[in-house]
């Protein structure tokens, strides 16, 4: 009897451990590391999110992050609010397809602008194909209201692979954003088709009249830069102004770039990687009228987003960028001198999928990582 | 009677024909999935388990010879149609990282299931719908 009750009790403490593990989420605190410049601890919320694809800081301390899988959570006081955001634009949750990025409205205080970038299916019941499209919406309580679809991306096709979906606000207060080459390679250096850019829109998704290809006949009007393969990092520089991306490449060929207005990024036609499958893709890495990566990884390291450091949390880092290695799974540290890359750290190998990378108001950097939704706070050790 | 005969006659040709066809159609049935199969995986699996099958050792799981499902052909489509989360070991080595579900219909694991269990060496049969709605949580 009392052998059946001690079973009993330590099955209930099991169920009660994998409960509270699976309904709350967890928080902690670890040990110092040291890393070449800087000692930081780090501070982690489990989520349980498995591709926390983007984040976003609000002014009063919660943290929205995307669940690919079609749903907006929200961080309160390091914990995961249970019930999710409603008013959620339905995704295309195939591959890599889903619900992306968020990004806050430069100014947001005055008009809360939620900017949303996603996979839009073609017939939410039954869908059978998807593109990306960005969405505004603003968020009241729990809900998000007043939802406008501000560009839409052509045409819905059914793979499953590079949507892009990463969205930055420029210094112009122009929202920038990547749409992947949707696996159609070639489309990339089309103007007339949406594949494979990174776009130029006004914060309502009109077009800026300054726009590279505005007289070109026959081109969408919002491209900014093309010859994309699958851009999912954006960031400003704090420094300069430019936009820098992280774009994912084919075999050995991701790249680091600084996106100009109206230049050609050069896929398929030129690139540092082969196919997946050993073939060659081309045999040209250079061309005229094409621009370099300031640098590219061989091997792939699956960049996804990246962040400049400009804050005064991190002296030692100030300058550097932080780049997402999802298949590496790490977190990069790159040393820049101007343009040019001078030095690399790996930080957290072995970590798991880094997904995003950003820096909260208060100057604190924060990653997420796939698998168990772990976001990660790094905070330095002061002596 | 000379019905009898013709039809006797006419039942065992098609018996032999059906024989003799069957194996061909099912081989048939087998090229067909494992070519839809490749298609999809060329989509979906190649960028991390690459066009050879084999990964990358500690971090991404072989499907060429992989012990995980060789036994166990549920093994690989449990992987697709729920993902992975738990760290599983692979020809002796452990693998941590979460495979997300793809989110794909019961026919495309199917066509991806007789692709990776019929090519790069291994040896499988055809994998059809009905063992992939076997497969449960």
């Amino acid at each position: 009897m009392i052998a059946i009750f001690q079973k009993m009790g330590t099955r209930f403490l099991l169920i009660t451990l994998l409960l509270s593990g699976s309904l709350t989420s967890c928080y902690s605190q670890e040990k110092n590391i040291r890393s070449e410049k800087l000692e930081f601890t780090t501070e982690t919320i489990e989520t349980g999110i498995s591709v926390p694809w983007g984040m976003v800081f609000l002014p009063g301390g919660d943290i929205l992050v995307t669940d690919k899988t079609g749903k907006i959570r929200v961080i309160r006081d390091n914990k995961l609010v249970e019930t999710p955001i409603e008013g959620v634009p339905l995704v295309y949750n195939r591959s890599q397809g889903g619900l992306f990025d968020l990004e806050l409205h430069p100014d947001y205080k005055n008009n809360e602008w939620i900017y949303i970038s996603y996979a839009a299916p073609d017939d939410p019941a039954k869908p059978t194909g998807a593109i990306t499209y960005i969405m505004r919406a603003k968020l009241s309580g729990s809900k998000l209201t007043d939802q406008q679809i501000i560009f839409k991306g052509s045409p819905f096709s059914k793979g499953g692979v590079h949507f892009g979906g990463r969205m930055e606000f420029g210094t112009d207060g122009y929202l920038y954003f990547s749409i992947g080459e949707r696996g159609e390679k070639e489309k990339a250096q089309s103007l007339e088709l949406y594949n494979g850019k990174i776009y130029r829109v006004k914060d309502d998704g009109s077009i800026p009249a300054d726009n590279p290809f505005i007289d070109t006949p026959g081109a969408i009007k919002a491209i900014y830069s093309y010859g994309h393969r699958n851009p999912q990092g954006l960031a400003l520089s704090p420094f300069t102004g430019q936009l820098w991306e992280t774009e994912h490449g084919p075999m050995g060929g991701d790249e680091l770039n600084i996106i100009r207005k109206g230049k050609n990024y050069g896929w398929p036609k030129i690139t540092y990687g082969i196919d997946y499958d050993g073939k060659l893709i081309s045999k040209d890495s250079v061309m005229e009228g094409m621009e370099q990566p300031v640098t590219f990884w061989r091997p792939s390291i699956g960049t996804s987003n990246l962040v400049f450091i400009n804050s005064d949390k991190y002296p030692s880092w100030k300058g550097n960028i932080l780049v997402c290695s999802m298949a590496k799974q790490y977190l990069e540290r790159v040393e820049l001198e101007g343009d040019k890359v001078v030095h690399q750290e790996k930080l957290f190998q072995g970590i798991g999928r880094v997904r995003t990378v950003a820096v909260s108001p208060e100057g604190f950097i924060y990653l997420t990582v796939e698998g168990a939704g772990k976001i990660i706070k790094i905070v330095p050790v002061i002596k | 009677m000379e019905y009898k005969r013709i039809f006797t006659g006419v039942s065992a040709i098609t018996m032999i024909a059906t024989l003799a066809f069957s194996v061909p159609l099912q081989n048939k049935k087998l090229e067909e999935s494992k070519a839809r199969g490749k298609e999809l995986y060329g989509e979906l699996c190649i960028t991390c388990h690459l066009g050879d099958g084999k990964g990358t050792p500690g971090t991404i799981p072989p499907l060429a010879k992989s012990s995980y499902f060789a036994k166990n052909i549920d093994k690989a489509i449990y992987a697709q149609k729920f993902g992975l989360s738990e760290p599983i070991t692979v020809n002796g080595i452990k693998y941590s990282v979460p495979m997300p579900a793809p989110g794909i219909s019961d026919e495309e694991i199917a066509d991806i299931t007789t692709y990776i269990t019929n090519s790069w060496g291994n040896k499988g049969r055809l994998i059809t719908v009905k063992d992939v709605q076997r497969v449960t949580k």
